[in-house]
């Protein structure tokens, strides 16, 4: 091995000046091809992640539509079946004559009490909508139980679906029934919930 | 720039320099310069038309030193250093010199012998020289002609232990004494005649003196057989060969054809001048120690260093070019990639504008069916007290004589209940969770008519009981009252006595739980 001079770097100047441009134009090219290749990838996943999530928001909205056309003609239902909205009132006195009148029953008194927010968790309500209860009760003279079966079937079937909470019927005459008279023989008395779902006020 | 140079091989003796040109290991032409002042002229006119060429000279006289030299066995850079203060304490005053490792003592010491190689008078070589600095000639090694002759009997493979090489050469006859393959010593002499009458004798003479002058010096022993190897390259040769063998010699003759052959040499050049074998053997690229000072080299040692630099740089722009067209075309894929998937996300977000939304802006589908559910479990919770009629009714058809006087009905999601002053606890069915409701049943009841048997009464509530419990809708069936309390912890009051009035009632009041309803 040969130590080197002066004289001989100065040699070798023009070659390493040479080479050192050649090294330097390669540099700025891999510099430039890894800069461009890192944009692209960068550039890449960008638009990975806007698919993504245009795929994902378009499978909410496919699932958002497949819920709609599941759920709409029920809701609807429920609308018309009066579970979903404002209490229909005067609709149910209506009905509740109508079956009075078809099944002959005796007077009945009624109480419904003021609609107040369910607090019992008794149907679970996750979303905007809330569970409101009215408290009903019934008080009539039968003059066999069958007549209450008739009121509550009637009213059940023809007016906004109601939980029967409680009935107690009582026989009103000790002694032997009066069957001259036409009177009641039984006094019933039922509680209901008059449940609606609504958009919490 | 020309990554393979042509290379020119000069042959350097007193009265001449010889000039070969090579290209590929082939051979050019060749030019012979006296050693005057029109042949330095002539060379540096010569040699200013081969600037690019590699030379490689060799040195061929009478005045070269063979000096034998132990060195203490050792390695590394302290071997190199001893070696040069040998070399520089024998040769001080010589420019051309080196010493070659010869061989290990067989002594206790072990002790490592050099042979000290010098040219004694360099004189000559100096205006060669100073015509190859001022040509600024790329002189890339000066050997010496034993060295070469080395070389080439290590490629001709002869074995022979004690092997003397006769070479006829343009100046003279050079014998060289190889031990075990390795040069121990070497002489040229200069043949007056090329007579081949006179050449017999004077080889004979030669080499009995050369065979005396190894004896003498205990190079070798005096039954040692001498192994003779000629250079044939005229008619002379094999009557030299016949006069050794009367004289008991061991003799072989390497007459090299295939060398001239590759060499592009042909016979009638090689016999004229024979050291153009050697020099074939320098341009063919084998590796001799340089005998000459680094300074004269030095040119050939930049210029080497530059074609090493270009090769490393030029491999080093290659990767970079590679790694780049890599980097370049990965771009493009990612490219492509990403143009095919904005044309993807751009048919998503073209199919997502048709999505219908019925009741956009009303609520969100989770919401729709959230509120569904809810009316749905209103609607599935709700249930009549016909059940408990129609169990009751079931079980009294049997018991005529059980009056009911009053019957509630509850709907409940707790399972304990109070009624009147008794509470009870509903049992949920096994599989039932918090949301299952359950219908339980109160009656109140009395046996009619009743003359005071509370044995035939209680015997009507049992079967009136078992009845209720075998029935499908019932789960559990319990008697709160009896129509009369006989056991131990209550208290029992009442008399025999014909005056006291017959009880006119015998009233009992059951619990009863119906299956739940599965919301």
């Amino acid at each position: 091995m040969m130590n080197m001079r002066r004289e001989d770097w100065r040699l070798l100047q023009k070659t390493l000046l040479k080479l050192g441009s050649l090294v330097l134009v390669m540099f700025v090219f891999l510099i430039f091809a890894y800069q461009y290749v890192r944009n692209q990838a960068i550039a890449l996943e960008q638009m990975k992640s806007n698919y993504n999530l245009e795929q994902t928001q378009r499978q909410l909205a496919q699932q958002e539509q497949a819920n709609y056309l599941r759920y709409l003609p029920q809701y609807q239902h429920w609308i018309t079946a009066g579970s979903i909205g404002e209490e229909r009132r005067q609709q149910w006195l209506v009905q509740l004559r109508k079956v009075r009148e078809q099944h002959h029953l005796f007077e009945i008194n009624y109480d419904i009490g003021q609609q107040h927010l369910d607090q019992s968790h008794l149907i679970a309500s996750n979303g905007l909508h809330r569970l409101y209860r009215s408290v009903m009760t019934l008080k009539l003279g039968l003059l066999h139980a069958g007549d209450l079966l008739n009121l509550l079937t009637g009213l059940a079937s023809n007016t906004s679906p109601m939980i029967v909470r409680d009935c107690e019927i009582l026989r009103l005459n000790e002694k032997e029934p009066r069957m001259k008279m036409l009177q009641p023989n039984l006094s019933a008395t039922c509680e209901l919930d008059w449940l609606t779902v609504k958009a919490a006020s | 720039m020309r990554l393979r140079r042509p290379i020119i091989v000069l042959y350097v003796t007193r009265p001449f320099l010889m000039a070969s040109l090579w290209d590929r290991k082939i051979y050019q032409s060749h030019q012979v310069y006296q050693n005057e002042e029109t042949g330095y002229t002539s060379f540096r006119q010569w040699l200013a038309g081969h600037q690019k060429a590699i030379v490689y000279l060799v040195v061929d006289t009478v005045e070269e030193e063979f000096q034998l030299t132990l060195l203490p066995h050792i390695t590394g850079a302290a071997r190199r250093e001893m070696v040069l203060r040998k070399l520089t304490e024998f040769h001080r005053n010589c420019d051309y010199k080196t010493a070659y490792f010869l061989n290990r003592q067989t002594t206790l010491r072990q002790d490592d012998a050099y042979i000290l190689y010098a040219l004694s008078n360099s004189g000559f070589l100096q205006h060669w020289m100073d015509v190859l600095q001022s040509e600024n000639a790329l002189l890339a090694r000066v050997t010496s002609m034993p060295m070469v002759s080395r070389r080439m009997v290590k490629q001709s493979k002869q074995v022979a232990s004690h092997l003397l090489l006769c070479e006829r050469l343009s100046v003279g006859l050079r014998l060289s004494y190889l031990q075990h393959g390795r040069l121990r010593i070497s002489r040229l002499v200069p043949l007056p005649s090329k007579e081949s009458a006179l050449l017999t004798d004077d080889y004979l003479v030669e080499i009995e003196k050369m065979r005396l002058y190894l004896l003498s010096q205990k190079v070798m022993a005096s039954e040692t057989t001498l192994a003779i190897s000629l250079s044939a390259f005229d008619r002379a040769s094999d009557a030299i060969v016949k006069m050794l063998e009367q004289r008991a010699f061991q003799c072989s003759i390497h007459k090299r054809q295939d060398q001239i052959r590759s060499a592009g040499l042909s016979q009638s050049l090689v016999q004229k001048y024979p050291e153009l074998l050697h020099m074939h053997c320098l341009a063919s690229g084998c590796s001799f120690e340089s005998i000459a000072p680094a300074e004269k080299t030095r040119r050939f040692y930049i210029q080497q260093v530059t074609q090493r630099l270009v090769v490393g740089m030029l491999m080093l722009i290659v990767m970079s070019l590679f790694a780049g067209v890599y980097l370049l075309l990965q771009a493009k894929e990612m490219a492509d990639a990403r143009e095919a998937l904005q044309q993807q996300t751009a048919v998503l977000l073209q199919n997502q504008n048709l999505t219908l939304k019925p009741t956009d802006g009303v609520m969100t589908s989770s919401e729709l069916k959230n509120v569904v559910m809810m009316a749905e479990k209103i609607s599935q919770s709700s249930a009549m007290p016909a059940t408990l009629m129609q169990v009751v009714s079931a079980a009294l058809e049997d018991e005529p004589s059980i009056s009911i006087n009053r019957m509630r009905w509850v709907h409940s999601e707790y399972s304990l209940i109070k009624d009147e002053d008794d509470e009870y606890t509903a049992k949920k069915a096994a599989h039932s969770n918090m949301d299952n409701w359950v219908q339980v049943g109160f009656v109140n009841a009395e046996i009619k008519p009743f003359t005071g048997d509370y044995r035939t009464a209680v015997a009507i509530v049992n079967r009136f009981l078992e009845k209720l419990a075998h029935d499908v809708d019932v789960t559990d069936v319990v008697l709160l009252h009896k129509p009369v309390n006989g056991e131990s912890m209550q208290v029992l009051r009442g008399s025999t006595s014909e005056q006291a009035p017959i009880p006119t009632e015998a009233a009992f009041k059951l619990a009863i739980t119906l299956k739940s309803i599965e919301n």
